[in-house]
């Protein structure tokens, strides 16, 4: 039995801290899928995902509506991951650039999973959060109903919405 | 119409390297954690600092006050009601100086007014002009003195005509000066005991053979009214 969003949340804002790991553990991978599209490493991705849960953390009596948790996360790290790329944009500006053979470096399966982050974090949040719970977390339908506090007839047609408009993406690239 | 299973098994697949990677991205749970108890502590500790300056601030304000009002020589304010003890409103005018000592009403209605003045050539109605008219009061000295320390005493009473209100049209002293014309001075008449108009006339310097008792006063009055 998964508990709710929505629980956790109330629970958080009591200053359980319990709680808090708990969405950490559910959305820390979801988070760096999107994070990573956005800044096309897992290393600056970890990074802007931590800062995403403080500031999470720190304005999680802003949340008027416990049980969309996700999709306000979601929001909050793309946020971080856009402020991450300003100020590596920054930096690397300053740097001298490195010879060619070393900054080449041996990625494996980098365009596919770059794709099919990007794929994840172009949908709308809360298809966002649904197709990353399913695909990445591994998770039900009927579980991510529970997390959500949707009934799962929801939850399976914002799937079929996220992979309608997946299918397009993908289908145009082609 | 695309089959929903198929494409759970289709996107399940286009996500397996992303899945695959993140097994070795590792949780940041514990990261996490130590962050968000930096965080939390953070505004306890803001709390707690600005409780300290609130307090200290309270203090500052409580001994301040209790400073200033119960330090005697800390309050320029008592120097000044000492100053106002003596009654003297000093108006001067290049180097003529006219002093009210003090202006009282007796009997309702008729203004005494303790005074002196000091300067090159000025000179105050003297007793012997009897009684003038001056705006709605008529002017009598009752008492002209000349002290060690360069003033003349003038002891005045100004009787105002039937009409006139005290309070509302108060009368003024006057003297004539060499160099500047005529200094005139509104006095504040006020109700007043014997012994205050007797402090006044002591607190004016006047003494010895110069001396003039409120008796005296009183009963110039009364030959003066009538």
């Amino acid at each position: 039995m998964v508990e709710p969003d929505e629980e956790l949340v109330q629970r958080s804002r009591r200053g359980d801290v319990q709680a808090f790991s708990c969405l950490v553990e559910r959305y820390e991978q979801p988070a760096m899928v999107v994070a990573r599209s956005i800044l096309r490493s897992w290393h600056d991705a970890r990074d802007a995902v931590q800062d995403a849960f403080v500031v999470a953390f720190t304005q999680l009596k802003r949340l008027w509506s416990p049980h969309k948790f996700g999709a306000w996360f979601m929001r909050i790290v793309r946020r971080q991951a856009l402020l991450h790329l300003r100020r590596r944009t920054r930096r690397s500006r300053q740097l001298v650039p490195l010879p060619a053979e070393l900054v080449n470096e041996p990625a494996i399966n980098q365009t596919s999973c770059g794709e099919a982050a990007l794929l994840i974090a172009r949908l709308p949040e809360q298809e966002c959060v649904v197709v990353s719970l399913r695909h990445i977390k591994e998770l039900s339908v009927g579980e991510i109903a529970g997390i959500t506090g949707r009934p799962i007839g929801t939850v399976t047609k914002q799937l079929s919405r996220a992979y309608a408009r997946m299918r397009q993406w993908l289908d145009g690239a082609r | 119409m695309p089959n929903p299973h198929g494409d759970t098994e289709r996107f399940d697949e286009i996500f397996r390297p992303v899945r695959n990677e993140l097994e070795g991205v590792g949780s940041m749970l514990p990261q996490v954690a130590e962050r968000i108890d930096a965080v939390s502590m953070k505004p306890a500790s803001r709390r707690v600092a600005w409780s300290l300056a609130a307090c200290l601030a309270i203090s500052a304000a409580g001994a301040l006050f209790g400073w200033r009002f119960f330090h005697p020589s800390s309050q320029p304010s008592r120097e000044l009601a000492v100053a106002n003890v003596e009654q003297d409103l000093t108006l001067k005018v290049g180097d003529d100086e006219l002093f009210e000592h003090f202006t009282a009403i007796l009997d309702h209605r008729f203004v005494v007014v303790i005074w002196s003045y000091r300067g090159n050539g000025i000179t105050a109605t003297p007793a012997s002009a009897g009684e003038i008219q001056t705006g709605r009061y008529r002017l009598a000295t009752l008492h002209e003195a000349r002290l060690a320390d360069g003033r003349t005493f003038v002891c005045s009473l100004l009787v105002p005509d039937d009409d006139a209100k005290v309070i509302l049209e108060p009368p003024s002293i006057y003297a004539r000066s060499a160099d500047h014309g005529i200094i005139a001075c509104s006095v504040s008449p006020r109700a007043a005991t014997r012994e205050e108009l007797a402090n006044a006339i002591r607190s004016a310097g006047v003494n010895g053979k110069e001396e003039i008792g409120v008796e005296d006063i009183l009963r110039r009055i009364r030959e003066q009214i009538h």
